[in-house]
């Protein structure tokens, strides 16, 4: 019995242990609730301003990527603090924001923005969480409002029109 | 997890280092140079202690000191003893993964202990354990106990073991209760030793381990790639490759929330004249359709009184797990954003075999009515590791070295 066992498992062993894998054998997860994508450029305003420069959020490893006029630039052909954000940025911008956590994402949207502290951009932004630069809008701000309020689906921008700090000492363009 | 992975071990291995011990005890009384009777002093209670400090560095530019302490007290004839250790991690890393996210080289201590108990008059005996692990983004809490029945005359050893283990696992600079998951372990562990003939010894050992909660590494983010350019990302894929291919979304690790493990671990164990020959085969599965198997040599050899020597070969193999991928893909579009429901980078997950060559030794500085009352003990083990399906790296070379310092009061 015992050693119909060892011999039995030492055979799933080899036989498993052979079959390298390399493409996904799991399934698909597509966000269910995402937050809206045409309020979007208002927000992400704000985040290229104050976290897409090339130090920070515009770096090319950076798990959170932002592009934009602030940093990185998507096409070839732009450089930083030249012309606006393109289309093509900000649909880059949301994809990495909200690929960021897409689970939590479609979780704190489906609720209506409800506990976005679940979601590490709300806790690194507003310094709750360690972030290697510090709090950048403090719970109440209007730059916390802004993203907050596009989360639950707000149609109101004037938060975010409301959040630039021109000392922001992260800012590259004058 | 890494105390959850030393309680497993322990009560795992607790039946099978019995064996192994017996045989190596017993060959060491054996050797040619022994003498002919050893003292007739009885002293009812026995101490042991010893100091460890193991080193561990990596091609990958990962390198951890750990000094321990270790002490037991128990009687001579072993129906109780206590015992408790306490050690130190202390870690450097700046490995490719760190790197390739733009973070600088990390420092962190880990700061563990365990203190345990057993009573066993006769045949029948008992022992129990708890545990407790700190660092900055990782806590844990463990305990467990076996059972020990001995039949036969000794001949069959039987051992019965459960343990519970809870992680909190968080990030660094942030407290637990702002951010951080739990993770809990149950291990179940189950065999039998059988001493075959006065030279030969079997133990086979199962363990079941069930995990739940979220094990996923609040650090670890994984590059996605469009369809097109996936296949085209090479094994072992540079860090600028990535960064250049990537698309923007890099979204936390994702695993199951739940994992069964089975292992089941045959040791055998042949003493010769001059040493023991020790040879382990274990092999594993999972729920996450991991399969791996590692085999083990080791020779202890009684060289004197005073030193013994034992070296070493292991080879262990494994395939990855059933939702790894070199090169993961996301897409998104026509208002869908549609990513891999499971997602990891953690090497240990994937394909890779690895060979291991190592040598120890201890050397008896006691009396020389007993030289190993007080001991020397010193190892070192080459690793090396060949990963079959990853992004930035393709082998990693490992060296792991051990000096500690035993002794025997009574």
């Amino acid at each position: 019995m015992i050693g119909r066992l060892f011999w039995g498992s030492l055979a799933v062993v080899l036989v498993g242990g052979t079959a390298c894998s390399g493409k996904y054998d799991g399934a698909s997860y597509a966000v269910a609730d995402e937050p809206r994508l045409d309020t979007f450029d208002v927000v992400v305003k704000n985040l290229d301003y104050s976290c897409g420069n090339l130090a920070c959020h515009g770096a090319a490893g950076r798990n959170l990527l932002l592009y934009g006029v602030e940093g990185r630039r998507l096409a070839p052909t732009d450089v930083a603090c030249g012309r606006s954000t393109t289309p093509d940025e900000i649909l880059a911008d949301y994809r990495s924001v909200v690929g960021l956590e897409p689970e939590i994402m479609s979780e704190v949207v489906a609720s209506g923005g409800k506990d976005p502290e679940r979601l590490t951009l709300i806790r690194k932004m507003n310094g709750t969480e360690s972030h290697k630069g510090g709090t950048v809008f403090a719970i109440g701000s209007n730059g916390d409002l802004c993203v907050r309020g596009w989360l639950t689906g707000s149609d109101d921008p004037s938060a975010c029109n409301n959040a630039f700090n021109p000392g922001d000492p992260f800012v590259a363009c004058p | 997890m890494r105390l959850q992975l030393i309680a497993a071990v322990v009560v795992g291995a607790a039946i099978v280092a019995s064996a192994a011990r017996a045989l190596a005890d017993d060959s060491a009384t054996n050797a040619p140079d022994a003498p002919a009777s050893r003292p007739k002093t009885v002293a009812p209670i026995v101490a042991k202690a010893s100091l460890d400090t193991t080193a561990y560095t990596d091609s990958d530019h990962v390198s951890v000191v750990t000094p321990v302490v270790s002490a037991e007290v128990g009687d001579r004839e072993g129906a109780w003893k206590v015992h408790g250790q306490y050690l130190v991690d202390v870690i450097s890393a700046a490995s490719v993964d760190i790197v390739s996210t733009a973070s600088q080289r990390w420092h962190e201590v880990r700061q563990a202990g365990t203190l345990g108990a057993g009573y066993k008059p006769k045949d029948f005996g008992a022992d129990v354990s708890a545990a407790i692990s700190r660092e900055p983004d990782y806590g844990s809490v463990a305990g467990g106990g076996n059972l020990i029945w001995d039949f036969d005359e000794k001949n069959v050893i039987a051992l019965l073991g459960y343990s519970y283990d809870h992680d909190t696992i968080g990030r660094t600079g942030t407290p637990f209760s702002v951010y951080s998951h739990a993770l809990a372990v149950h291990t179940l562990a189950g065999g039998i030793t059988l001493t075959l003939n006065r030279a030969a010894v079997l133990a086979l050992v199962s363990d079941v381990i069930i995990e739940s909660g979220d094990q996923s590494k609040p650090y670890r983010y994984i590059p996605m790639f469009s369809a097109d350019v996936a296949p085209t990302i090479a094994k072992g894929a540079s860090i600028s490759v990535v960064n250049a291919e990537r698309l923007p979304d890099r979204p936390l690790e994702n695993l199951p929330d739940s994992r069964d493990r089975y292992s089941l671990t045959a040791r055998f164990g042949y003493r010769f004249a001059h040493g023991t020959l020790r040879a382990d085969e274990r092999l594993y599965t999972d729920t996450w359709r991991l399969h791996a198997t590692t085999t083990e040599l080791r020779y202890y050899a009684n060289l004197s009184r005073r030193l013994m020597v034992w070296p070493l070969v292991r080879v262990h193999a494994q395939n990855g797990v059933y939702f790894w991928s070199r090169a993961y893909v996301s897409s998104f579009g026509n208002g869908s954003f549609e990513l891999p429901e499971y997602r990891t980078g953690d090497r240990e997950l994937g394909p890779l075999y690895s060979i291991t060559g190592g040598l120890g030794g201890s050397f008896g500085i006691g009396p020389s009515s007993d030289p190993s009352l007080l001991s020397i003990r010193a190892q070192a083990d080459y690793i090396g590791t060949e990963f079959l399906d990853d992004l930035y790296v393709k082998s990693r070379g490992s060296v792991l070295g051990t000096l500690g310092l035993d002794g025997v009061f009574q």
